[in-house]
């Protein structure tokens, strides 16, 4: 029994291994969200884009689909000259530019929550044991997904989740961050030893 | 004492006409609406409200016929040249092309990007439609970029940041949020989908709550094959869309019957006004269901919505003792400043309730203000949608977990009391990156 457990515990490992590195290979649409889901933030928010919209309901070829941009070979690192090349087919150099720009400046600014609730994090686990930051841990990671949320939201052009899936999600993240790190303070203040 | 009558009624006259030169003035500066004086636009919003912020940067000239547009544009943007081709524009029944030229201009160093006004010119009808929207007030499409821009949290965040509003809330200016630019099909503006892009997402589940409904999933399954170039009227669809029940017969308003509107204050559903709206519902639904039928099913809602509201404000109750008790921490003037006030101000207050700019408070305000916030903008929104929408399971998990957020908002507050008042804020509230960042930035 106990071999039969470790065995499937290692064939589990095994497996969850091979997917920590994204698989080679060629791929279509349906492939990709086959493996990423419907309800991952990458697929559900492009469908939420108006070329996922358009996908959906327009004639097929009018709106990009993951290949479109990713191409089949989506996990090589990413080409972004072709990328914008892409974006050409339908939009002026100057508007993809002026939109690649502002999402970049709209992604800095929530890497900028993200440090300044990281360094409150850092300051927390330098002063107090880990068994006292399962707060503080617990809403970082809720940033981390938001952060990227974000990310995703500007690269498929989905406001949904730029903004409710991103930005004002962060916000409630640092400012709970920053409560629970309170509610640490005051208990150590009130007895040291805590 | 017909002397102080008459003072009386001049420095009113004064202080109104001081008023409307005082907003007038306001929104002279460089941003756009009632704040514009104390923000910049970034580059981006040129494209969500060209009329106020779109500058040609003139790397072209030449004066262009249509003809030589396509030309050129076929080879340069081949996919919106195929758009055009696809679309009414380029093949209207028995009248010329309407060519690029006629939304863009002929001189390419002026080329303007078209907004609502320049669809209007020919459109007149719907256009009309969409303006004679704003006498319902907000929400409305036809309002919804100076909803965007007046409020407080949009002047004051990061204009990068705040590019996200105005992509949905450009919806006021422009006609392609729906009908997608080069094709500007109605076929398409009529499915539920087009509607998705801004219509979803945790305060306003319309997609879920309509696409697991009955209606909706009718529609997912026999949507594709059907003819979506008929009118919005009775018999030409087997269920309603977003665009039958809303825009009925395709008139380009949706506020017109909103009684509960957006869900974030309570209404009363019986006035006159809400009524006649009633009865104009009840006039959709009859092009299906029986009008009594149609009109239970509208009270069940407004049952539902009382219910929520005494959730609602048995939450901000707990809010406002908090706040006469002086238990909020951070206090109002420990905190970053709220959008637009000023840091340490005399008479600095947290803002509860909507009409006291709790819209605003989702950011710079202690965590049981934001527990709140998510009660009442995310899970009632999304219960009330489900209402609206015909999609139970939504309502009872919202009713739900509004009860468990009531009762953690109650364990939070006796928490705070059995603490008592708490010293000075620490500097972690008012420093930090984005804080300080903001601070200076907006």
């Amino acid at each position: 029994m106990a071999l039969l457990l470790r065995t499937g515990l290692v064939l589990l490992l095994s497996i969850g291994t091979a997917f920590a590195q994204p698989p080679a290979g060629s791929f279509n649409d349906a492939q990709c969200v086959a493996c990423h889901g419907e309800t991952s933030p990458e697929v559900h928010g492009y469908r939420l884009s108006k070329h996922g919209v358009l996908a959906q309901i327009s004639t097929p070829g009018r709106a990009p689909g993951c290949v479109d941009c990713h191409t089949p070979q989506a996990h090589h690192p990413a080409d972004t000259d072709a990328m914008s090349q892409t974006c050409g087919h339908c939009h002026s150099p100057r508007y993809v530019e002026t939109l690649r720009a502002n999402g970049v400046r709209m992604q800095e600014v929530g890497n900028m929550k993200q440090r300044e609730a990281l360094q409150l994090l850092t300051r927390a686990r330098s002063q107090f044991p880990a068994a006292a930051l399962q707060d503080v841990e617990k809403h970082y990671q809720h940033l981390q997904q938001h952060l990227r949320n974000l990310r995703l939201g500007v690269a498929h052009q989905s406001p949904d989740y730029q903004w409710w899936h991103g930005h004002p999600a962060l916000d409630g993240d640092l400012l709970r961050i920053k409560g629970a790190y309170d509610e640490l303070m005051r208990r150590h203040a009130a007895d040291p030893k805590h | 004492m017909a002397r102080y009558a008459w003072g009386v009624i001049v420095l009113t006259v004064l202080a109104i006409v001081a008023g409307y030169a005082w907003v007038d003035w306001q929104k002279g500066g460089p941003g756009d609406g009632v704040y514009s004086r104390v923000w910049q636009p970034d580059p981006a919003f040129g494209y969500w409200h060209p009329a106020r912020f779109y500058k040609y940067d003139g790397q072209m000239s030449g004066r262009f016929e249509g003809p030589q547009c396509v030309e050129c544009h076929e080879a340069l943007t081949p996919g919106i040249v195929a758009d055009w081709r696809a679309s009414r524009h380029s093949n209207p029944k028995g009248r010329k092309p309407i060519y690029c030229d006629s939304c863009h201009g002929n001189d390419h160093a002026r080329l303007r990007m078209p907004d609502r006004a320049v669809c209007g010119t020919c459109h007149t009808t719907q256009h009309a439609q969409f303006l004679d929207e704003r006498r319902f007030g907000y929400p409305s499409h036809a309002l919804a970029m100076e909803r965007a821009v007046d409020t407080k949290h949009f002047a004051d965040k990061p204009k990068a940041e705040v590019t996200a509003c105005l992509q949905c809330h450009s919806v006021a200016i422009k006609c392609d949020s729906c009908h997608t630019r080069h094709r500007f099909s109605a076929g398409e503006a009529r499915r539920p989908e087009a509607c998705v892009t801004c219509h979803s997402g945790p305060p306003h589940p319309d997609d879920e709550t309509y696409f697991t409904s009955a209606h909706g999933k009718r529609y997912l399954a026999d949507g594709n094959k059907w003819d979506w170039s008929k009118p919005l009227t009775k018999g030409n669809y087997q269920t309603p869309t977003c665009a039958y029940c809303h825009m009925k017969g395709g008139k380009h308003q949706v506020a017109d019957k909103a009684i509960w509107k957006f869900g974030l204050q309570q209404v009363n559903p019986l006035t006159s006004t809400n009524e006649v709206k009633r009865a104009q519902w009840v006039a959709v639904c009859a092009d299906c269901h029986e009008a009594d039928w149609s009109r239970q099913r509208l009270a069940e809602m407004d049952a539902e919505r009382k219910r929520a509201w005494s959730r609602l404000y048995a939450a901000e109750g707990v809010l406002e003792d908090l706040r006469g008790e002086g238990l909020l921490h951070p206090a109002a003037g420990e905190r970053p400043p709220y959008p637009l006030e000023q840091e340490g101000a005399l008479f600095a207050r947290e803002h509860i309730g909507y009409l006291d700019g709790q819209a605003s408070a989702f950011y710079n305000v202690s965590p049981i203000e934001r527990d709140y916030f998510e009660m009442w903008y995310f899970t009632n929104l999304g219960a009330y949608k489900g209402a609206a929408h015909g999609a139970p399971e939504f309502v009872r998990d919202g009713h739900a977990t509004m009860a468990t957020q009531l009762e953690h908002i109650q364990a939070k507050a006796r928490t705070l009391r059995q603490q008592g008042k708490q010293p000075v804020a620490g500097p972690w509230w008012r420093e930090g990156e984005y804080t300080s960042h903001n601070r200076e930035h907006n």
